[in-house]
């Protein structure tokens, strides 16, 4: 075998692990750039959802269901007081004249 | 190079070759992986975020509504309690006035233990009684009583109907002679006293707290 052609041999041999490494550098390069994308995407879905809430009738929508709710209970809490006023005004009346016995006996004692 | 030689060389180029195409292929997936994880948490950030928001808005929304209405039935139920204990000591008032206006022997034997009571509680011998405009004829009554009754014990005891008058339902108002000690003892002061005394029991005889 001649020399030319070990040296030949030895080359394609070396260009191709150089190659290899072209293309190793390239698919890191790539994925770099799609890393960058993405996580530049999952900022702005980020930023838009923000704006979304923020800006957009949605966050208004969801507070005007919570305020007629929160309305609804308000109503419910004042119609049990209201009730629970009811039952002390008639609980009231029956033992009013027990009452007034006791102030007069202890002012005319 | 013998044929042996360079195939070997060949083979172990090619192997180190898909080596090195190989950990370039796990860096690149590596990459990705790292940057899919890093979107993920940045938009469950952004919900987490968006979630916090919304909850305190919503909070603070019900917070409002149901605390206004929440005070607003505590002031109720208050106003009516002290509403239904007051209507009990008006009512005593009414009483108190009817049995004054009546003049009756229960009322005379009244203003005679209220006199009584507050000389006791001034002490000394000589007093001043002060009463309404009405009551006076029956006080003049119950003084002469009065007197009487302790100069056996006290020579000195004398006790003597002011001119001056007191506005009022009835009772007394006695002083020492000097003025220096009063004791008021007209049916509004003691209805004032049992009222400050007997306002939680009213309450719990109505049952109303």
């Amino acid at each position: 075998m001649s020399m030319e052609k070990i040296v030949s041999v030895s080359e394609r041999l070396e260009r191709l692990l150089e190659e290899a490494e072209r293309e190793v550098e390239r698919m890191i390069e790539e994925a770099k750039v799609k890393a960058e994308e993405i996580v530049r995407r999952a900022r702005e879905e980020a930023e838009n959802l923000r704006l979304k809430m923020e800006q957009g009738g949605e966050m208004a929508s969801i507070l005007e269901k919570a305020e007629e709710e929160a309305r609804r209970e308000a109503e419910e809490l004042l119609r049990r007081y209201n009730e629970r006023i009811g039952e002390m005004k008639s609980r009231a009346e029956k033992n009013i004249d027990e009452a007034v016995k006791a102030v007069l006996k202890e002012v005319l004692a | 190079m013998s044929k042996v030689v360079e195939a070997d060389l060949i083979k172990r180029t090619v192997e180190r070759r898909n080596m090195i195409l190989l950990s370039g292929k796990e860096k690149a997936d590596q990459i990705l992986k790292e940057a899919k994880r890093e979107a993920k948490r940045i938009k469950e950030e952004a919900e987490r975020r968006v979630r916090e928001m919304i909850n305190r808005q919503l909070k603070a929304l019900r917070d409002r509504i149901i605390g206004e209405a929440e005070n607003e039935g505590r002031r109720k139920l208050m106003m009516e309690r002290e509403k239904l204990i007051n209507m009990v000591f008006e009512k005593v008032n009414d009483e108190l006035r009817k049995l004054a206006e009546s003049a009756s022997d229960e009322y005379k034997s009244l203003l005679k233990r209220l006199v009584d009571e507050a000389v006791n509680a001034i002490g000394g011998s000589k007093f001043v009684v002060l009463v309404n405009e009405r009551d006076v004829d029956l006080m003049r009554e119950i003084v002469k009583t009065i007197e009487k009754e302790r100069r056996k014990e006290d020579k000195e005891f004398s006790i003597k109907l002011s001119s001056r008058r007191i506005k009022g339902i009835g009772g007394v108002v006695v002083e020492s002679e000097d003025g220096s000690k009063i004791y008021n003892n007209t049916l509004e002061g003691r209805l004032l006293r049992a009222r400050n005394m007997l306002r939680a029991e009213v309450g719990k005889i109505l049952g109303v707290v």
